[in-house]
């Protein structure tokens, strides 16, 4: 299906038909091609930059001997839970063999059936949630093996599980699921690959169970960014189609200017400018103004410029104004220090690696500037 | 805040003219489609995601924000009804809620529908959210059966009917509320279940709550957020003209359909806010030919609405109070360092209890034609969201017997005091009215609306209103800005109508009307040199005209033929309208070099003059009284007649 000629109505919540997901199929491939090196992947990125789309497009795109399970974890409180969400959603995949259902079979209840809880057989009750998932996840990657098929499982909303469960059952629980996840992602010659996502990054959660970052230092981090030029103009060409506009070369050159070819803004300002009658630069200025001032709307794509003095604490005055530094243009690493004459240099150097973590900046070579130009710019606006 | 809860009186009487003002679900499909205005667009996109979500795995969930009285329910049970509709059955149940389902095939897939209740009182739990969309389902089980499986059993449930029968489309109403019940652990399991494409939500929310608002919240930007806008004039017009014709009321229909009509209803607007609920209250009360019936149903409304605001007034905190109090008793949009001022609280305090004002729907940022043109753009004023809650200190502050200042604006705004069948009035009535267009409001709404015989107002004031217009309209707002609100609002009505020299000219026209048996004054020195640039001679020359009442005049009148134009005053009835015409031909000639020179003007003026004493001498002989120096003798038409006239001879 090709979605450059079709009207595509704007859609800022809820679940993206994957097969509308736009401009994201080269990295879809990179991705591919890194898990079919046996590479396992994090993909990280603030909310809203269409991760778990790119999820859903990798489902939709693979095919046999490949399988892709795409398994959301929101909500998930215990290992238990955990275990079950995942075998639920495998279960419900047409592509496995007959003994790939019997052997998951072995442990758990109602494995047959489309419907109906999926259980740990009574059996095996007295045994641990995760040493469970361990069981069953490698016993599953024989048979796949076996049966000459890969299985990509991409995990969303890990990180919110991990803090659910270490809130709920404690750190400690939460951190044996965190390692024997790096387990299973670490045997050799397994049939099941991982991609793992998650909203909050991993090494805020990491801190509150207790863990390190060896838990999660196996992954190869991948961020989807925002989209390509082709991309980004057939997805606007689509949903000012969507909204009844027929596009033209300013109205599409605009969306895209404001939008920073970030989906998630293309889609909220072209909603927001269903009603205009002419949409050239200055009509998209104003719906991205308006946007951007108007708090409750945009907090979902700001909220990282919100959010320094919860990461910083005490440092937030720092990275505040190493931030308005940024926003004017590229630093290198000495010209921080010069800037900061009463920090410390190590003190710094830390602070900026938190800011990559957290998404704020990009390091080229030791040079840093903002990641996301738009973020930059709405950084700019709301800190005359 | 939100326009009163159900009230069962109002309601009822609502009812019998075939309108429910609060529980729009119980109205049926064609009544609701009838009275539908301005909201179209929106239920196309519930359509269109419903369709798709029956053909494939998108869910593009619906969230309709705005205050009670918004319309969410009527949106609701139109999409509801139209969604079923299109299945090919109309489920529906007799009292309108709760249990409601259709669930047919439509194509390759289907789609279920499930309406839940619209106060979800009997929602505490996730749990019971679940119990609630599977009992709104036709192939939902025994309701006792269900009640006996667990949250994860009932998730199933769902998801198997989903996967066998297609997609569940909700419709739900008060969302925040659920989410509040169901709490942050089933906010996330719901995430999850409607993730698994099981669920295609259309709900509403007077509010985005923390749950929503939240960047932490599971359903954090789940929704496509859809805000429901107070309706625009137009759109209050044509549901007033559509209410007016579901109860046959001719008059009113006709009268809507006029240019006075759109100003009167802009004006409305500006006194009570926008929300269709106010309107729909508001259309039952307001008839264009009954005084009596309208000024009873005005009261019965606002006697109605007291409670409901006192109440909401009680839940708030002091500062809250004292500022909501300081727009009331102001009268007007404030700013921050306005209400500072007023209230002694400081500017910091007071902003951030804006901002909780704001988000309670109690205080908005005024966004009118005058603070578009603030040449200062950070300027911010604030007024009330719901301009009725004044009602509530009106009450309070009227001494007994005299009538409230709101009912006064509205009635002074809404009739014609010249249509009006002054003998048939009541006492009552009549004392309302004659209050209502003597009030500051009812004349300037007057001149505005191009009747010249309101100079009962102080011809100073009306100077004052002017200069105020003026500056505004060239950027320095904040004069304009300290005009009573509903003194702005008409003015700023007939400007969008009229631009600015129409405008003027109306308050010009009154204010020369006053002051055209005084001598050269300072006063009208001030006034001529004011208007005289700003105003078209020709448009001058109208507003003469149409103080001059007489067809024939103007026929006879070509341009710049003073001789003719005054000649003919002194052989006709309306001396004392000539006067001031020739008065103001004579003032026109000192400020335009194209006119006739200025000493046959004063020449006629003084003849007038001498013949208009005569007359007064002979009409106190007989009847004892004066001629009253400016209601000479009543004129007739409006000035947009006679300028209509006056532009057809010319």
């Amino acid at each position: 299906m090709n979605p450059v000629q079709l009207p595509f109505e704007p859609q800022t919540g809820g679940t993206l038909d994957p097969a509308f997901v736009v401009g994201r199929d080269e990295l879809v491939l990179e991705i591919l091609n890194l898990l079919r090196k046996g590479t396992n992947v994090p993909i990280t990125d603030p909310r809203r930059i269409g991760k778990t789309s790119v999820l859903g497009r990798i489902v939709w795109t693979v095919t046999d001997p490949e399988i892709a399970i795409l398994v959301d974890f929101e909500g998930v409180d215990t290992v238990d839970e955990f275990l079950r969400r995942l075998i639920t959603e495998i279960r419900k995949h047409a592509g496995f063999s007959k003994r790939v259902r019997t052997v998951l079979g072995g442990l758990f209840d109602n494995i047959e059936l489309h419907a109906g809880p999926v259980s740990v057989k009574q059996v095996f009750s007295a045994r641990s949630a995760a040493s469970i998932l361990e069981e069953s996840l490698i016993d599953l990657s024989e048979q796949l093996a076996a049966d000459g098929k890969t299985l990509y499982l991409l995990l969303d909303e890990v990180p919110i599980a991990a803090r659910n469960i270490a809130e709920r059952e404690g750190a400690a629980t939460a951190h044996i699921l965190l390692q024997t996840l790096r387990r299973l992602r670490q045997r050799p010659d397994s049939a099941i690959r991982w991609v793992i996502t998650g909203s909050i990054g991993f090494h805020h959660v990491l801190r509150q169970v207790g863990s390190t970052e060896g838990v999660v230092g196996d992954l190869l981090s991948v961020s989807c960014g925002a989209l390509g030029d082709d991309g980004a103009n057939a997805l606007t060409d689509a949903l000012l189609r969507g909204i009844g506009y027929v596009p033209d070369e300013i109205s599409v050159g605009a969306l895209i200017e404001f939008s920073g070819s970030i989906p998630f803004l293309m889609h909220h300002l072209a909603h927001r400018l269903r009603n205009v009658s002419a949409i050239d630069r200055e009509s998209v200025r104003a719906t991205f103004d308006r946007f951007v001032d108007d708090r409750d709307a945009s907090k979902s794509f700001t909220h990282l410029l919100s959010r320094v003095e919860t990461f910083y604490g005490d440092h937030s005055l720092v990275v505040n104004k190493m931030l308005d530094q940024l926003a004017v243009g590229p630093m290198d690493f000495e010209s921080v220090v010069a800037a900061h004459p009463s920090i410390d240099r190590e003190e710094l150097r830390r602070l900026i690696d938190l800011l990559i973590d957290d998404h704020y900046l990009v390091a080229e070579g030791s040079t840093y500037s903002w990641r996301y130009p738009i973020l930059q710019r709405i950084w700019m606006r709301r800190r005359p | 805040m939100a326009i009163p809860d159900p009230s069962a009186d109002l309601d009822a009487e609502a009812t019998m003219t075939g309108t429910s003002i609060y529980t729009p679900s119980t109205l049926s499909a064609e009544a609701l489609e009838e009275l539908f205005v301005a909201r179209e667009p929106i239920l196309e996109q519930i359509a269109i995601r419903i369709a798709e979500a029956s053909k494939g795995p998108s869910r593009n969930h619906t969230l309709l924000v705005g205050p009670r009285g918004a319309g969410k329910t009527h949106l609701i049970a139109m999409a509801y009804n139209r969604a079923a509709a299109c299945l090919g059955s109309t489920a529906k149940t007799s009292d309108g809620k709760g249990k409601s389902t259709a669930r047919l095939s439509a194509g390759r897939r289907s789609f279920q529908l499930s309406w839940l209740p619209e106060d979800p009182w009997g929602i505490a739990s996730y749990r019971h959210l679940l119990l609630a969309i599977l009992g709104g389902l036709q192939s939902g089980g025994d309701l006792a059966a269900n009640r006996m499986l667990s949250e994860e059993d009932l998730e199933n449930q769902l998801s198997s009917t989903a996967s066998t029968d297609g997609p569940i489309v909700i419709f739900l109403e008060n969302l925040d509320q659920i989410l509040e019940a169901i709490t942050n652990k089933g906010q996330q399991r719901l995430r999850h279940l409607a993730q698994s494409g099981a669920l295609l939500f259309v709900a509403s929310t007077t509010r985005l709550s923390r749950a929503l608002a939240s960047v932490d919240g599971p359903l954090y930007g789940f929704f496509t957020e859809t805000e429901l806008a107070p309706l625009t004039v137009d759109e209050a017009k044509e549901m007033l003209t559509k209410i007016a014709q579901r109860r046959g009321d001719s008059a009113t229909v006709a009268a809507l359909s006029t240019p006075q009509g759109l100003s009167r209803v802009r004006t409305v607007e500006h006194l009570a806010g926008g929300q269709p609920r106010i309107w729909s209250i508001l259309a039952d009360s307001l008839s264009i030919d009954g005084a009596i019936s309208t000024t009873d149903a005005l009261l019965a409304t606002f006697d109605h609405l007291t409670p409901y605001y006192q109440e909401q007034l009680g839940r708030l905190s002091p500062n809250q109070r004292l500022i909501i109090s300081a727009l009331i008793d102001e009268d007007r949009a404030l700013t921050v360092k306005d209400i500072a001022s007023v209230t002694g609280i400081d500017q910091r305090s007071v902003s951030g209890t804006l901002t909780e004002l704001r988000d309670r729907r109690w205080v908005q940022p005024v966004d009118s034609f005058f603070t578009r043109k603030l040449s200062d753009k950070r300027l911010v004023y604030y007024d009330l969201a719901e301009p009725l809650a004044r009602v509530v200190f009106q009450m309070k502050s009227t001494k007994d017997g005299e009538p409230i200042r709101l009912l006064l604006d509205f009635v002074s705004v809404w009739f014609d005091e010249d249509a009006l069948d002054w003998l048939n009035l009541e006492p009552e009535t009549r004392k309302v009215l004659e209050l209502a267009f003597g009030s500051e409001l009812g004349g300037l709404s007057r001149i505005l609306g191009g009747h010249f015989d309101a100079s009962e107002l102080p011809p100073e004031f009306v100077f004052s209103v002017a200069k105020a217009t003026v500056a505004g309209f060239q950027g320095m707002s904040e004069s304009a800005m300290q005009l009573s609100t509903g003194i702005r609002s008409s003015v700023e009505a007939a400007l969008e109508e009229r631009g600015l020299p129409g405008t003027l000219s109306n308050m010009f026209a009154c204010i020369y009307y006053s002051i055209s048996h005084q001598e050269d004054s300072e006063f009208r020195s001030e006034i001529g040199s004011f208007f005289a640039p700003k105003l078209e001679q020709k448009f001058l020359r109208s507003v003469a005209l149409c103080w001059c009442g007489e067809e024939e005049t103007a026929a006879r009148l070509r341009p710049h033929s003073a001789e003719g134009f005054s000649e003919s005053f002194l052989v006709s009835e309306s001396r004392s309208f000539g006067i001031m015409v020739t008065d103001l031909l004579f003032f026109m000639s000192c400020w335009s070099p194209s006119t006739q020179p200025s000493g046959k003007y004063s020449e006629y003026s003084k003849r007038l003059r001498r013949a208009a004493k005569s007359d007064n001498k002979r009409r106190k002989r007989l009847t004892g009284e004066s001629y009253p120096s400016s209601v000479a003798s009543r004129p007739s038409g409006s000035i947009p007649d006679f300028q209509n006239k006056f532009e057809a001879v010319i």
